[in-house]
Parts: C-alpha cells; structure tokens; sequence
C-alpha cells in the first residue's frame, strides 16, 4: 500500500493553465475520486500521477519517495483507460499477460498469475479470445485483469465505467468496489459521474477549472458543499438555488423568493444571499396546512419509489422529490422547505456561509 | 430471382469493358506466345510451348530474370525500412511538421522519367555531383557491378515518400492510449514497437509491400530512362527485355512469352499477399 501525495502541482499547454495548483494527500490504500466536468484538469492530474504527462512546476511522492522525474515504467502504477487501451492482436490472455510479459516473468508464473486474475475478474472462459470478441462489460473486466496483474503500488483509472450502458456500470461499480476491498491497493479514480464518485469512494476531491473545490468524504460533500459549484455539481437533481433576502437578524429569518423562512440562530447571514435547497429537502404536501406555500405542479416524472415533480410558485420553479403517488400535472399542491437543510451561499464569492 | 437477373443486367457493362481492355488482351498475348512471329522475317505460324521451353536456355532472359528479383528485393527492402524510419520520426509532434510531410513527399511527386534524367546527371562519371561529394572517379551507369544498385538507389530515393506516406496513414490508426498503457506497464520504446506498433501495422504493411514488389517487378521507365538496360545488359530488367524483344526487334511470339512470364510473376505475388492479408 502506497500513499500519495501532490505538492502544487501547476500544468500548462501551450500557455493555458488547466492545473492551478493542486495539493493533495490520498492515503494508503484509500480509494480517492478526482471528481469534476468535463475539461477540469481531473484526467491530466491523473495522467501526471501515472508519469504520462510531467507537470509545469509541482513535486510528486509516493510514500515520501519523489517520483517526478521518474518516467512511467519506473512507477509502478497500473492504469485503466476509458477506451479500455486492449491491444486487438492478442488473446484475452495475453493482454492480461502482457505487464508480466514485459517484466519477463517465467512462463510458470504468467501462467499461474493470468489464470487467478482471470478467476477473480471472471474472465476464466474467456482466455483464448480476442478483445473483438468480448462485450464492452468482458472488455472492461480485461482492462482491469490487466491491472491487477501487476500488483502495483497504486491503480489509475480513467473513466472506466462511463463506456458501459447504464445497468452494466452499476454492477461494475459493485464490482470494482469488492476488488478494492479485496486488494486494498490505493486507487484514484477520475470520473463526471457523482453517483459514481459517491457510491465508490472514500474520499472524493471535486474539480472545477483547474482548482479543488472541496475535498472530503462523499457524504460530507453532499450535506455540507463548500460553495455553489459543489452543492450544484453533487446530487441528482441539482440543487434548487434562489436569491434570498435577510428579513430579521433575530429570529433569523430570510425570504426566499416569497417564502418567509425561520432559521437557526448560529448560523452566519448576509443582506443578500444564495439559498440552495435539494430536490429531498423540500416538504410535499397535496392538501393545504398553514406552514406551507401554494405551488401547482408544471411536471411530474413518476420514477418508481418516488416521483420528480416541477412546481411552479410565484413565477419561481422548483425541483422536488417526492414519496407521494397521486401527483399530477396541473395540480395544486403545498410545500414547505425545512428549515436546517437549506444551504445560505454567498451572491459574490460563491462560498457557503 | 428477379432481383438478381436485374443486377447482373447492371453489371454487365462493366463486364464488357473489362472484357475487351484485360481478358481479351491477355488471352491474345497467350495466343501470341505459342507463336513464332517474326515481322521482319514474315514468319507467322504455331509452335506450342516451343517459345517457352526456349526460355530455360536463353541467357539472356535468366540474366533478366535475376536482375528483376534483385531489384525487387533489395529495393522494396530498404523502402520499408527507410519508409518506418521516415514514417515514425514524421509521427512525433514537431513544428513544421505539415512542411517538412509535405517535403518527403516530393520525390514521389515527380514523374519518373525526370527523376531519371535527374539522377542520370547526378552519376555522372565527368560532371555528377556524386562523384564530386565522394571525391571519386566511379563510372555508376557504366559499371556492371555499380548500373544495377544505382538503379535501386534512384528507386528507392523515389518511392521511399509512397511508402512512408501509407504507413504514416496506419500509425495514425492506432490508437494512442495503447502506447499509453504500454509505457505504464512498463514497456520500453523497442519492446513497444516489436509487440504493438509492428503487429498493428501488419495489414498495411503487406499493402504496402503489395503495391510495391508489383511495381517493382514491373520496372520499366526509371531504369530504361537511366541505362536502357546497359551496360552489357546488366540493368536489364523483365519488362525492359520483353519491349526490346517486342517493339525493338518485333518477335512477337516470344516477346509476348516474356511478357506471359512477368504476368505469372506478379499474380503469383498477388496472390501471396492477398493470401497473408485475409489471414
């Protein structure tokens, strides 16, 4: 097991910075996501890991060792591309073997290490074929066997769910995480996906324009985002977000588009400010009680367990998950926004308060 | 049925033209081969395999014969060679890259009679500028050691840009994430190149060679152009013997057994790749 770390790492291309300074530790046998849009500098920082790229000014270590003038071979790391990289003239077999062909192994062990890697990525059938053979699930698996194989110090992926229809990348996602616990070799995964990053890291780092935006726990970037790029990039829905008013110091109470809302008293405020709340985070009602607003329902997507409803309320839309059945569009509805799930932003900085 | 009746309808065209312009063509050269024809002598009547079991004695057909291999062979050899350095050092990022492509490519674009004549003067006992670079006295065209390699040399100065120009065309094919993954699994730049680029490259390769060895077992002008086949017809080639046989001494019949013996040559080349392509 082997930890990370990136001290300032800055990368220009051509005279455009994508990396403006990243400091970073993973820890030994983490399972670390560099989480972010597309274009954030994630993939380069990753490629910078794995030696593919050298970044512009910036130091790497690995378990306090400097690594950064070492060229990839010398890393050992193992990386799984998006496209999966499998070479279309060699069996299954042989691309598995390939990392253990290089170091010249005895064919004895590449024998005996293909065939445990294969068993444990469940590729054991499929040994003899070619890559053009395997379904994308079989292909990515190959990509991973291959990685395994190695036994390096840290794994690298890059996207290697997001070329997978959408059924096949959530039993994948299970996979993946039964291999780390398995294995517990240090992984940074990179991907757009926040589902992705949430259901498999423990630790994800959020990228926005070259810069970390905020790193921490899934979970703690879901109740807690350091500013408005975090709370709207993580969730599914978005986040609602709506300019918001400070009406009283004491009681706290802000309006929100209309909607007069009590708060916590240790909570920090500003004249004018950004509330987000979540999809989840809004009350739902469909007969009127005193607490709540009169909104009517513009969509409504039923989606099994529960249901995504537009609402519609002084001019203002508003994204709301519900449990509730019998909602239709057209209707009249009541909600409520509770109180200690609203997230207070800054209009100017962006950060939360 | 009907359907297929129409299409054959569609191709016949096409079928009459190649008809007329390759089959008929070739079936009157093969008629003409099991001929004694001399115009010059007015002699016109069938010999059967008379003209082809004259090959095996005539000198000067083995002469040709093996001149058309060497050429061939060492030819396209240093090509591909030549052309896979050329092909991958163009394939690095660079400034001026599209110029200096553009460059390479030159040779290639000029008409081989030019690039003859061109060369001719370059070897050039007297005035060449090879002899003034090496600061040497050789007579190239008019050594038979020297004729037949300085033909080569000329080809291969010629053709190396075609060469470089389609295996460019299928490095750029391959797609770079597999040299990516390659280096971080530890593979050197060589074992990179032996275990990935090479096998990728295969298929356009034997395109490659296909193209080539055809056109080079077939060479005509530059030689022609460059030595007519001298000195003392060490230069000559296949094709160059079988015009002079033809159009220069007008014997049909065997000029057109020559010309039999080219064509089985570079089917039996074709079909040996087309073989090693579709496996």
């Amino acid at each position: 097991m082997t930890k990370v770390e990136l001290k300032g790492i800055r990368k220009s291309f051509d005279g455009t910075e994508v990396i403006k300074g990243v400091d970073l530790l993973i820890e030994k046998g983490e399972f670390f996501t560099f989480l972010g849009p597309s274009g954030c500098g994630k993939s380069t920082l990753l490629n910078i890991v794995a030696g593919l790229e050298e970044p512009t000014t910036g130091r790497i270590y690995f378990d306090d060792r400097d690594v950064t003038d070492l060229p990839p071979p010398q890393r050992d790391v193992a990386m799984v591309f998006q496209s999966y990289a499998l070479y279309p003239h060699m069996s299954v077999f042989e691309n598995i073997a390939f990392p253990l062909r290089v170091r010249k192994e005895s064919h004895h062990v590449v024998e005996e290490e293909v065939r445990k890697v294969a068993a444990l990525v469940g590729l054991e059938r499929h040994l003899a074929k070619r890559p053009s053979q395997l379904s994308g699930g079989e292909r990515q698996r190959v990509a991973l066997g291959r990685a395994i194989v190695r036994r390096p110090r840290v794994f690298l992926m890059d996207e290697p769910l997001s070329n997978l229809d959408a059924r096949l990348r959530i039993t994948m996602r299970t996979e993946l995480k039964r291999l780390h616990r398995e294995l517990s070799i240090t992984t940074i995964y990179v991907t757009h996906d926040q589902e992705e990053a949430m259901s498999l890291s423990d630790r994800v780092a959020v990228f926005h324009g070259g810069r970390i935006q905020q790193c921490g726990p899934a979970i703690e970037l879901y109740r807690r985002p350091a500013n408005l790029f975090v709370a709207r990039f993580i969730g599914s829905p978005p986040m609602n977000v709506m300019e918001a008013r400070l009406v009283s110091r004491m009681p706290p109470v802000v309006d929100v588009k209309g909607i007069r809302v009590e708060l916590a008293r240790d909570r920090e405020f500003k004249d004018r400010m950004l509330a987000g709340i979540r999809p989840e985070d809004v009350e739902l009602s469909s007969t009127p009680s005193p607490s709540m607003v009169e909104a009517v329902v513009d969509v409504a997507e039923p989606l099994g367990v529960y249901q995504l409803v537009e609402i519609v309320y002084n001019g203002s839309r508003l994204m709301v998950r519900t449990e509730l059945e019998d909602i239709r569009a057209g209707q009249r509805v009541y909600f409520k926004l509770i109180p200690e799930r609203i997230h207070l932003f800054d209009p100017q900085t962006e950060r939360r308060l | 049925m009907k359907d297929r009746r129409e299409g054959y309808r569609f191709l016949l065209p096409a079928a009459v033209v190649l008809l007329f312009v390759t089959v008929y063509p070739l079936f009157y050269v093969f008629w003409l081969s099991l001929h004694r024809r001399h115009l010059i002598f007015d002699i016109s009547r069938f010999s059967g395999l008379e003209n082809y079991a004259f090959l095996l004695q005539d000198e000067r057909f083995l002469r040709a014969l093996w001149n058309t291999v060497y050429f061939t062979v060492l030819s396209v050899g240093l090509e591909l060679v030549l052309g896979m350095v050329v092909a991958l050092s163009l394939q690095r990022a660079f400034s001026g890259r599209g110029i200096v492509r553009a460059l390479v490519l030159l040779p290639w674009a000029l008409p081989t009679v030019v690039s003859a004549r061109m060369w001719e003067w370059m070897y050039n006992t007297d005035f060449g500028i090879i002899n003034y670079l090496l600061g040497v006295d050789v007579n190239w065209l008019g050594s038979p050691f020297w004729a037949l390699n300085a033909a080569v040399l000329m080809d291969v100065w010629k053709t190396t840009p075609f060469v470089a120009l389609i295996l460019m065309a299928g490095l750029q094919v391959i797609p770079r994430e597999l040299y990516r993954s390659a280096m971080v699994d530890g593979a050197g730049s060589l074992y990179i190149f032996w275990r990935i680029t090479l096998p990728l490259l295969k298929p356009v390769i034997l395109v490659v060679l296909l193209f080539r060895t055809i056109d080079a077992f077939r060479v005509f002008d530059a030689i022609y152009v460059l030595t007519g086949g001298g000195p003392a017809n060490t230069t000559e080639t296949l094709s160059i013997y079988a015009y002079k046989v033809l159009f220069q001494t007008l014997q049909f019949g065997y000029g057109s057994t020559i010309a039999m013996v080219v064509f089985l040559c570079v089917g039996f080349i074709s079909v040996f790749y087309v073989r090693l392509l579709s496996r």
